[in-house]
């Protein structure tokens, strides 16, 4: 059976690592996921995803209980995807390996379209970066976007259709 | 042509590779080799809980654009809004008018491919559209500065307390709309109203007037002057129009609303009249007010200027007057029908005499409250949806003790209020969908 969460806390702030390990493995493909979206690239998610872990446990203490512990977690994620995306200058890197390999002319074409929107994101604002890719990629409500982030729910529809009128330009 | 929404939904990507198979592992062994670095503490709040001072330079906040990798403190960059003046004005044959704004340095401009800095930009403007060439050229400059002051935010990087730090993600750094208007202001607390945008029944949004005090401000609190430039605390009073930034112990969620007396400003920016000005016009609406450009292909010598169109898409109303007066229709007339749900029969009509135009309540004579209200006994629910203007221009909201207005054969009361006067005018009951369907098609 396992373990509730709220134990698992409990006893990770009596610096048990053993149950912090266990709400890692409830939480690291989730993040994992989380940060690829934002960063699209498989190692630098998994570092970001590894500090977010580290980062949460030595700050557990300052965790609110009376919030999802999930929703903490992704805050945290997705300041430090965040930070990463703004201090890194590199483009994005869409798999090479993709094009060197035989695909159909409908699977080159839908690559090549894959290809322009993603480079179209990267040359957005970070923080236009992060709403889209949680919105679109991830599946993310308005609601979750502004919690996750702490920007109102306005700022978030408003970054959005800024956005999505520079995409627009970049690919219709 | 694919949809810019079906072409982003169609990219998501998916990771290549799974974990490592030692993830998890790394991370114990990294936080049993270190237990204890960086401890928190919670005497974070409980300090502010006991209205303990706090040392100045405890905040560290700077401009989100101005943060420097190790550094601490940033000096303030000068905001350099857009100038905008009216450059021309075209009559055209119809009766509408292309008005020509000459623009510097517009943040907006510079993410157009087709726009340089210092470039006339030009607008159509509809012969009905209530907004004069200055309205034209305050809209505009005021859509550049929300886009420039959207990126010099306050945004807290570090909290330093009894020794401690609290870094940005262990913060809830919040701020409010723009253009939320001081209500009072001293040394420690702050109270301001916003307009904060309301989902309600049948996608109806509207603006809900909301009061919101915060228990604490920073003692090195960053406040900002329209310009940008670095101001005392002091110059910020009553009836400025501020974006508050403020750290909270939680993130409000539909459960647990904001704490804000508990939270602490840390960063106040001043917005410019211009903003105020702007969102009472209709800047969004196609309708009345577009930018276009010269082209040869319109015998009237402009085009719509395709970068543009998207801005229909905004949010903000079609007339955004109509808008606010039905926002202030609500504000005033939810809090009684709450009251009423409540089961606070008594004070239900004590509020409702409060709201209620002399006329009316006279022609009500003493009727039981449930009558007034259209309900049953027991409601459960209460629903809002605006159903247009009477012919007298007062603001029809339907309320009813159902999920949707229209799907059940329930009464629903339809309320006259009339905004200026802050009264309710007349209150009709529709008994069936039909019948309220019919009156929102003879209303609009």
């Amino acid at each position: 059976m396992q373990t509730d969460e709220y134990e698992l806390i409990t006893q990770s702030l009596a610096q048990n690592a053993n149950a912090y390990g266990e709400l890692v493995d409830r939480y690291k493909k989730a993040i994992y996921y989380h940060c690829f979206v934002l960063l699209h690239d498989e190692d630098k998610a998994e570092d970001i995803a590894q500090e977010t872990f580290i980062t949460a446990y030595y700050k557990l203490t300052s965790y609110d209980r009376s919030r999802k512990f999930s929703t903490w977690l992704f805050k945290i994620a997705t300041n430090k995807c965040l930070n990463e995306m703004k201090h890194s200058k590199r483009t994005l890197n869409v798999d090479d390996e993709y094009f060197d390999t035989q695909h159909s002319h409908e699977q080159l074409l839908r690559a090549d379209d894959t290809q322009d929107v993603h480079t179209a994101i990267s040359k957005l604002r970070p923080e236009y970066q992060t709403i889209v890719k949680l919105y679109y990629f991830q599946g993310s409500s308005y609601e979750d976007i502004s919690e996750t982030t702490g920007k109102p729910i306005g700022t978030i529809k408003a970054w959005m259709n800024r956005a999505k009128r520079e995409l627009r330009k970049e690919l219709v | 042509m694919k949809d810019i929404d079906d072409m982003l939904r169609e990219s998501t990507p998916t990771p290549k590779r799974e974990l490592s198979a030692n993830f998890t592992q790394e991370i114990i062994a990294e936080i049993k080799t270190n237990p204890t670095q960086k401890p928190a503490s919670n005497k974070f709040w409980s300090s502010i809980a006991s209205g303990h001072k706090r040392m100045a330079t405890a905040l560290t906040a700077m401009l989100a654009v101005l943060v420097l990798s190790g550094s601490v403190y940033a000096a303030p960059q000068v905001i350099k809004f857009v100038n905008a003046f009216i450059a021309g004005e075209t009559k055209q044959a119809d009766g509408s008018r292309i008005v020509a704004i000459n623009m510097h340095d517009c943040g907006v401009a510079t993410n157009l491919e087709d726009v340089t800095p210092s470039e006339t930009w030009y607008y159509w403007v509809n012969k009905d559209a209530p907004i004069s060439n200055d309205d034209v050229a305050q809209i505009v400059q005021a859509e550049c500065e929300l886009s420039t002051l959207e990126d010099y935010v306050v945004v807290p990087q570090e909290y330093i307390d009894a020794g401690n730090s609290y870094t940005e993600g262990a913060l809830n750094s919040r701020s409010t709309e723009f253009d939320s208007n001081i209500d009072a202001i001293s040394s420690t607390t702050l109270t301001v109203t916003t307009k904060e945008q309301m989902y309600g029944q049948q996608g109806l949004e509207y603006y809900e007037n909301r009061t919101r005090t915060f228990g604490a401000i920073a003692d090195d609190v960053q406040v900002y002057s329209t310009t940008g430039d670095r101001i005392p605390l002091s110059d910020v009073v009553p009836g400025d129009h501020v974006k508050v930034t403020y750290i909270t112990p939680s993130a409000p969620s539909a459960s647990q609303p904001n704490d804000d007396a508990n939270s602490i400003v840390i960063g106040i920016q001043k917005t410019s009249v211009n903003i105020t000005q702007a969102r009472a016009f209709v800047t969004y609406n196609n309708d009345y007010f577009y930018r276009v450009e010269p082209c040869d292909t319109d015998e009237s010598g402009y085009c719509k200027a395709e970068q543009l169109s998207s801005q229909a898409e905004l949010d903000a109303p079609s007339d955004f007057n109509l808008y606010i007066k039905e926002s202030d229709a609500i504000n005033a007339i939810k809090p009684l029908y709450e009251l009423y749900l409540s089961g606070e029969s008594e004070s239900s009509i004590d509020a409702f005499k409060q709201l209620a135009a002399q006329p009316l309540l006279n022609a009500m004579d003493e009727k039981p409250i449930s009558t007034l209200f259209c309900m049953g006994a027991a409601p459960s629910r209460l629903s809002y949806g605006v159903v247009g203007v009477d012919e007298k221009g007062d603001v029809l909201i339907s309320a009813g003790d159902h999920f949707t207005v229209l799907d059940e054969n329930k009464p629903t009361a339809i309320v006259h209020y009339n905004v200026e006067a802050k009264q309710i005018t007349e209150i009709q009951c529709v008994d069936t969908a039909t019948e309220l369907q019919m009156y929102q098609d003879y209303s609009n």
